[in-house]
Formats: C-alpha cells, structure tokens, sequence
C-alpha cells in the first residue's frame, strides 16, 4: 500500500491531511465519470475547506448522505505512529420517505420543513437542526510512512432514545411512557455509502481491502419532558463497525475486530455503467427545431466536464453547414451519402468506425438529418450493437412551430406530419425548443398533445436550446432497472417501415453564388421556392454584410455574420421545390 | 396517532410546548471526538487599491478536436501528461509512449544555448499535433494602498513559439529582462500552463517562483533544467500571503493527466470588494468560492470580481438541475468577470444571457468569442 498514490506529500504539514486523503481519494475516482459511477457514485457536492464537508448519493439508496471532517488526531500508542481522521456522517432520507418515522421526532419536523432541501444542499455540519440526522461516524487511519490505510465507519445496530415520560397526543400516546422516541437502523443505513467509499480506496490503491467487523456499546439515553437527559441505567446501544484495511493493522488496541471475507453490500454495476463499448445518443429533430443549437449546448455541458464526445452528423444536401458550426468544438464525422435513415447500413457502420478510431471517447451522438425517420434508424441502431450500446433518443421540437395553426391539423403535409410524429413517437427524451416564444397554455397544450404521442418520453421545455444537460444523465439513471422506451422492442406498423425521402417527396437542392446576395433576392427566392420549404442553410455572401451564416426554418429568416468562414453556398430542403436562379 | 400528523398539529400551536421541553435534541451516541467548529474563520490579509489583469494568452489549444483525440487516444484522463508525447517532450514513439527524460534530453542542448524557437522545432518533429498546443498565461499588476505596483506573471503557458510571441505582444519579455516583474506564480502543473517555462527562465533565470509544494518529480526536474536559479516557494496547502491585500491559496486536490494542487489568488481591493483569480479552478468554483468565503475576510464582504478560466466542479452535482456553472456562480453576485479558457464558449454565452455582468473581449489573436476576455485584452478591479 502505498499512501502516494492518493496524497503526492509527507504528512504533517497541516492539521487536516486526512481530510486532503479524503477528497483526494473521491475526486480521483471522479476524473473519469463513468468510472466514478461504476464504483457506484451519484452525484457529490463539496463544501468548505478548513472543516471540508461533503453530501452526497450512491447507488442503490434513495438517501443524501453528509459527512463532515470533524478534525484528527496522532495516536503514538502504536508500534507505528499514525493520523486518525474523524468524520461524522448524516443521513438525510426525502422528506416522504417512511424512513423518517422511526427517526426522531425532531429529524422528521425537519424534514417536513420546507427549508430541509437548502439545509441538505448547503451542509457543512453547522446547522444545530440537522443534528438529529447524525448518525454515524467515519474514521480515517493512516500510518506516518505511508503504508497503511484503513476506513471505518460506526454507528449503532438500533439507535434508540427512550421517552421516560412519554409524548401523549389526542388523550392517547404518540410514544408511551418509556418507550423509544425514534429506533433508526444507523448502521446498515451506511452500508452502501461505506462500500463506495471502500471500493473506491481500492481502486485508488490498486488492492484488495482486508475487510473486518467490530462492536462496542454506548450508553443508551433518555429523556424527560422537563429536556433532562440521563443515561439509561439498564440499557445499551451497541455500536457496529466495519473497517476496509489497506497495509499493516492501524487499529487501536481497544479495537476487537473479526475478519469478514467479503466487503458487505458492494456495488456491482449493472451492463451500462461497466459498458465495455461507447454509448451513442441519436439526436432527431424535424429541419429547423435547433438541433445543431442543442447539440452545441450538450457539448459544451460534457466538455466542460471532460466527457468527450465524438459526433457524427448527416446532412441531406451538399452543404455541411452542421458540421461548419462545431468546428473546433469536436471530432466530427460527417457522412453525406443522403439522409442516413435511408441508407444506413452503408454509410453508418463505417463512419463509426472511424470515428471510434480517431476517438476512442465514451460517447458519441449521431445527429440525423431533420427528414431522418426515426423508425428506420432505431432498426439499423440494432444491428450495431457490436460496436456501440444504444443510448438516449432525443427529438428537438419547435414549441413555435409545433403551436403554429398548421400544425393542428397536419392537413396540409401529411408526409412531414409523420415524420415529425415518429420522431416524437421514438424518443426518449423530446426537447421543446423555442418555448419561450410560446404563451404558457399553448405550452401546456402543446404537452398535452405530446403525451399523446409519446407517453414515457421526458419533455423538457428549452430556450436556445438550453435544458439542465445533467437530467438527461439522471434520465439514464431513471432507467438503471428497466428499459429506456426506445430499447424496447417493437413492431412497426406497415406504414412506418421502409419509407424513403423520394416517396415522402423530399428534396434537397444547393444554390452555389458567384457574387454577394442582396437581403432582397435571398428572401425572394426563399418566398418563391413555394410552401413546402422546409429548411434552408448555408453559408453565403450577402451584400453590405459579408460572410453570413444563413437560417430558415418555420417562416423565420436568421442572418449571423461568420466572420472566420468561406461561403459554402445555400441548402434548401422541403417538398415540391421551385427554385429560381438568382441572376449572377 | 400517525407522527406526520401529530406534527402537523404541533405547527398549529398544539404540542408546541411539549416539544420543546423534550428538547429538540440532537444526540447521537457517536459525537464524542471532536465538537463542530461553524464561525467563519475570516483571516485578515489586507487590503490593496486595485488590481489589474493583461491577458497574455488563454487559448491553452486551438483545436478542442485535435485535443480530445490526442487524450482519448492516449488512453484517457488518468494518464500522465508526461507520456502523452505532446511536445516539447516527444520522443517520436508516438501518441501515449512519451517520457520526460526522452523529451527534455532533446532539448536541453537548444534551451540551454537560448534557442527555444530550435527546441520547439525538434518537439514539433517528435511530438503529436504540436502546432495545437497554446498556453494560459497572464500578468497581474497590483496597486498597494501607497500607490506602488507590484507585477506578478501568472502561469506561463505552453507552446514555446507562441508564448514568445504573446510575450513579446505584451512587452512581457522586457519586464521580465528587466527585473519588474517580483514574481512568477505557477497555479499547477498542467502542460498549457506550465511547459512554456524555459521561456521565463530564458527572460529572468533569477525570478522568484511560486508552485505548489505537489509537483510530481518531472515538473520539479523541468524548474532546474529550464536554467531557473532563483529562489523558490513551494507553497503549501492552504493560505499564503505574497503582500497586504494579495495572497494565494493552495487547493490539494488530484487533477487529470496525474497533476496534483492547484493554486488561485485573493486579491482584497479596498472598498470594493474580493477579486479572484485562477488558472483553471479545478477544484470547483463551489468550493472555491466556499473557502474565500469561509477563510477570509474581505471588503464589504462582497465578492467583486473574477478572472480566469471556471470549471464548476470536478463531481457530477448528485441533484442534476443544480449542475450548471450559471447556476452556481448566481449566490455570489459578483460584480465583474473576465472569464476564458477553459469556462466554455457556450457557458460564457449563457452568462452574457443570464445578465451576468462578463467584461467583453475583442475576440483578437486566436481567441473565439468576444465574451472570452480574450487574448490581448486587460480587465481592471474596480472596473
């Protein structure tokens, strides 16, 4: 064992090292996230530094668990001196979690509080009201040369404290006379918490942890209705502990320890934490809803946190606007032999690979063309399963558009109706972009008639495409024990399968200029090309403006000028195309 | 009686009395070690006029793309910087076989003659993807309270070619040569702030270094062969003050590509406020901002103003609408940010949405966007 590998320093140069073991120990674990969550971490939150403290969640517990250095202490008594960190641990359950009827009376007025939620976020172990959520002790033992470390944690079997005189209620009794106040199962509610955190420390140090167990008792207390507290002259708690040992025993002699074989309640990650293959996410969205907008959104959350993501988009039509975007932000794969739900097995495995190749990240999002039916995507997605583990399926919708008079109907485009409701149909995750620019009924509306559509799927309202990017993690979480709608297996209707854009009547034509347009012709020509326009991007020239990045979709012209780029020309995509040369 | 009712009642005024004489106890059998401290330590460190930050260069990479696949490539984020083969230490064995000693053998003849432009061209033959490489470096000039300023270099970037330039871009080569500069502060290890060193040595082989006292043994071995012979501090975990009003703290945390430490600067501007600086903050805005506000005391207990690169934490939040940098940033109120590097193109923007009050940039000399303090561009507390 050695100490080096979590703490690059001799001990001794302050006077909380094992809170610097501590944190070094869990943010190491977090440098790669899918690691940390194999290990069987859910989300930490630091705070403070002098007396550091932490909340956090593990797997399988419903609970927020804080811990707190408390301070430390050199124990000479040894053969080999050693530091021993003390921490305390909290438990703090949701507020409608059964669990707090048996916590003491005080823990559950607390929590049903409604300022519980910000007291768990901001602990730090200073806020006396959060005392009756303290149930149970880490400790953190570590030898002076470096070569031995061991994690304890404490706490009672059944912390119990009686009420001499009782608490009456209603002419009867809440608690009666002499009974316990509150009968917490303390120890076994740290269980899993203290097998992360082992588990953790073993992987840190690249060994097995000696795992053993130990008891020991405490006065039980009681307490009458004047607040006077005594001890309980004929009753004990007794306090379990369980202890991971890395090198020589650090234990105090006192200590009476029993050797287990293995580590109790030890997270096993189930097949997509311990993926040996990356996820893919598939990105859908009909042409214009601000896929691309998104996408950029999601990459900048991941990147900021180290989870490189590759991306693989397809474009219908030559101009590679998408791909122009998020230059510099990513690797981006673009395939380009039409719309990747028609040809798929052509073009899709292969692009994979390369991007694998290139990248070997944890994850990759295929972003489909706005035309791509889902339906069609999904079937190939299976066949992939080879090289990549089926992620999330997210559709971007246009609240705007979708809110619009035609869409009530879907009268006038049945083709384009379909796919944007396979789209929906499909995914997992249905993102409702431009709400903002929606009344709040015709939001609500508008969910309402989702849900119709798609009934398991998140709906997350977004403004440039901006949603809390960490739900769609905890979406995945949502789904550790069952399947994500898009897993399940299904059988499609007859008249989903196999539609291609040429009998959907989808087109996509590129307009090359020679010379700058004017505001007027590229509106002109956007007017002319008829309704059935669809999209239009691309990258062009325009008159008394210079290189501008050009958007059309749902009736809104968007102009941004693009100041480092070429003009690649004009894309425009829809049904029924009429498009006019703008004379040179 | 079910208990959830019993305190429903209680609320209403019934029981009220009863409760508190049981005592709203908080007795847990295990507090016997230590009782919880919970005041604000609040150490004085002083106070100073204003302070003044010249970014020298914050495009650590150009290309985020090139980048990802250098790091996935050579096996991830657990893997040593020093084996990555990035220059100047390559080795030509290829993306992930790299090694210090390989490296640095290779240019030693050049550092040592002064000829970094010819050290970086044998890097460049046997490193991956060289001409990505940038660096994070900037200049902070403090104004004591009698009017004197004193300049401190912060971090020194990356690529020997580029930082030169940007170097000379700023007249920080002069400075340097001419001793006005009274410190250089190295915030961590990573390669984009740090492998530029031989280029300050080249300038002021005598400048008083700062570092945290966690550097592993390469980039210990790279202060010496980099031709430094002046004096150097290895700061430890925890506060040290440089000068009234000015001190940098030592965050002991682990950080990808097998770095350990990093430091921030406090700046306390008289009447105004805390200004904060960092290279990368990789132990968390959260914390970071935590601990100035749990350790030190500052005018009108406000923190005023911020620079630098912003990571929010290096834990996924364990309650996800809580995992935003904008989000977390809101409680503090600050009053002035230039944020850069590795913040996020997308992040500063939603800043600038959020009504954040973000000191634009000019968007020159290589940085992306003008919501970037960017390459070039000065931001002064008070502003």
């Amino acid at each position: 064992m050695k100490l080096e590998k979590i703490l690059p320093r001799a001990l001794g140069e302050s006077s909380s090292d094992c809170a610097s073991i501590f944190t070094s120990l869990v943010m190491a674990a977090h440098f790669e996230r899918t690691r940390a969550r194999a290990l069987g971490w859910r989300g930490v939150r630091p705070s403070a530094s002098e007396h550091p403290s932490w909340t956090c969640r593990v797997a399988g517990s419903d609970h927020v668990f804080g811990i707190r250095f408390d301070g430390e202490e050199t124990d000479f008594s040894l053969s080999a001196p050693c530091l021993r960190g003390f921490f305390s641990l909290y438990v703090f359950p949701q507020a409608e979690s059964p669990l707090l009827d048996i916590f003491p009376l005080e823990a559950l007025r607390v929590a049903l509080s409604s300022a519980y939620p910000d007291a768990v976020r901001e602990f730090c172990g200073d806020r006396p009201e959060l005392g009756s959520f303290h149930l149970g002790q880490l400790r953190l033992d570590v030898s002076f040369a470096g070569d031995a470390l061991a994690l304890t944690v404490k706490a009672p079997a059944r912390h119990r404290v009686l009420a001499a005189d009782g608490i009456p209620a209603d002419g009867g009794w809440l608690v009666k006379p002499g009974a316990p106040e509150c009968d917490v199962p303390a120890f076994r509610l740290f269980l899993r918490l203290f097998a992360v955190l082992a588990g953790t420390a073993e992987q840190q140090l690249g060994e097995k942890a000696v795992i053993s167990r130990g008891m020991a008792s405490a006065p039980r207390l009681c307490f009458h209705s004047n607040g006077r507290m005594e001890e309980c002259p004929d009753e004990q708690e007794t306090l379990l502990s369980l202890t991971a040992a890395f090198g020589p025993s650090l234990a105090p002699k006192s200590e009476i320890l029993r050797l287990l074989r293995s580590l109790p309640a030890r997270y096993r990650p189930k097949e997509l934490a311990q993926r040996a293959r990356p996820v893919l996410h598939v990105l859908t969205g009909f042409l214009g809803a601000g896929k691309t907008t998104f996408l950029r959104r999601w990459l900048d959350f991941l990147h900021g946190r180290e989870r490189y993501t590759g991306v693989i988009q397809n474009e219908f039509g030559k101009v590679e606007l998408d791909a122009a975007l998020i230059k510099g932000d990513t690797i981006v794969e673009a395939l380009d032999e039409g719309c990747v739900c028609c040809s798929l097995a052509d073009s899709l495995r292969p692009g994979l690979e390369r991007i694998i190749a290139a990248m070997p990240a944890e994850q990759f999002i295929l972003e489909t063309s706005g035309v791509a039916n889902p339906t069609n995507i999904m079937d190939a997605l299976n066949d992939l399963r080879d090289i990549v583990t089926p992620g999330l399926v997210i559709a971007v919708a246009d609240a705007l558009d979708l809110c619009g008079p035609e869409q009530a109907e879907n009268a006038s485009h049945p083709e384009e109706a379909g796919i944007r409701r396979a789209q929906i149909k499909k995914a997992d995750v249905v993102i409702l972009n431009k709400s903002d620019m929606v009344s709040k009924a015709a939001l609500e509306a508008l969910t309402a008639r989702l849900r119709t559509v798609n009934r398991k799927a998140l709906l997350l309202p977004a403004r440039y495409g901006n949603i809390p990017f960490a739900e769609l993690d905890a979406w995945i979480d949502a789904h550790e024990e069952k399947r994500l709608p898009s897993h399940a297996p299904q059988l499609m209707h007859i008249s989903e399968q196999g539609l291609t854009h040429a009998k959907e009547g989808y087109m996509a034509q590129t307009l090359e200029f020679e010379n700058p347009v004017s505001l007027d012709e590229l509106e002109a020509l956007l007017h002319d090309a008829g309704p059935g326009l669809c999209r239009a991007k691309g990258i062009i020239s325009i008159k008394d403006k210079g290189v501008c990045i050009v958007q059309y979709a749902a009736g809104r012209l968007e102009i941004t000028p693009a100041f480092d780029e070429s003009p690649i020309g004009l894309a425009l995509i829809g049904a029924g195309l009429h498009v006019r040369e703008i004379a040179g | 009686m079910n208990r959830r009712e019993f305190l429903k009642g209680a609320s209403l005024g019934i029981g009220i009395g009863m409760l508190g004489g049981m005592g709203f106890y908080s007795y847990s059998p295990m507090r016997k070690a230590f009782l919880p401290q919970t005041e604000r330590k609040m150490t004085d460190f002083g106070v100073c006029k204003s302070v003044k930050v010249t970014n020298i260069s914050e495009t650590s990479w150009f290309d985020n793309g090139i980048f990802m696949k250098n790091v996935s490539g050579a096996g991830g984020l657990l893997v040593d910087q020093y084996t990555f083969n990035w220059a100047p230490f390559g080795n030509g064995k290829g993306i992930g076989k790299g090694s210090y000693a390989e490296g640095i053998a290779k240019l030693k003849p050049y550092i040592q003659k002064g000829d970094l432009h010819g050290a970086w061209a044998v890097a460049k033959e046997n490193s991956v993807d060289a001409d990505n490489a940038g660096g994070y470096s900037c200049l902070v000039e403090v104004e004591a309270m009698d009017g004197q300023v004193t300049k401190y270099l912060f971090d020194c970037g990356w690529n020997y070619d580029w930082m030169e330039e940007s170097f000379k871009r700023e007249g920080i080569d002069t400075m340097l040569a001419n001793n006005e500069i009274a410190a250089f502060i190295q915030t961590h290890e990573h390669m984009d702030h740090y492998w530029a060193f031989p280029v300050v040595a080249k300038y002021a082989p005598n400048i008083h270094i700062y570092t945290p006292s966690t550097f592993y043994p390469p980039g210990k071995q790279y202060i010496k062969d980099s031709g430094h012979v002046g004096k150097w501090t290895e700061v430890k975990k925890g506060l040290f003050p440089l000068q009234p009003g000015v001190a940098l703290y030592q965050f002991e945390c682990p950080i990808i590509f097998n770095v350990y430490g990093e430091m921030s600067m406090y700046c306390n501007v008289k009447d105004v406020g805390l200004v904060s600086i960092t290279g990368c903050c990789h132990q968390g805005i959260i914390l970071f901002a935590d601990t100035a506000h749990k350790e030190l005391k500052y005018e009108k207990d406000a923190f005023y103003g911020l620079y630098g690169g912003l990571h929010i934490s290096p834990f996924d939040d364990w309650d996800p609408k809580y995992d935003d940098l904008v989000i977390g940033l809101k409680k503090w109120n600050l009053q002035r940010v230039g944020c850069n590097h590795c913040t996020g193109l997308i992040t500063a923007q939603k800043f600038v949405d959020a009504g954040y009050p973000v000191i634009k940039g000019t968007a020159r000399f290589r940085s992306k966007t003008t919501n970037y303090l960017g390459n070039g561009d000065i931001i002064t507390f008070p502003g």
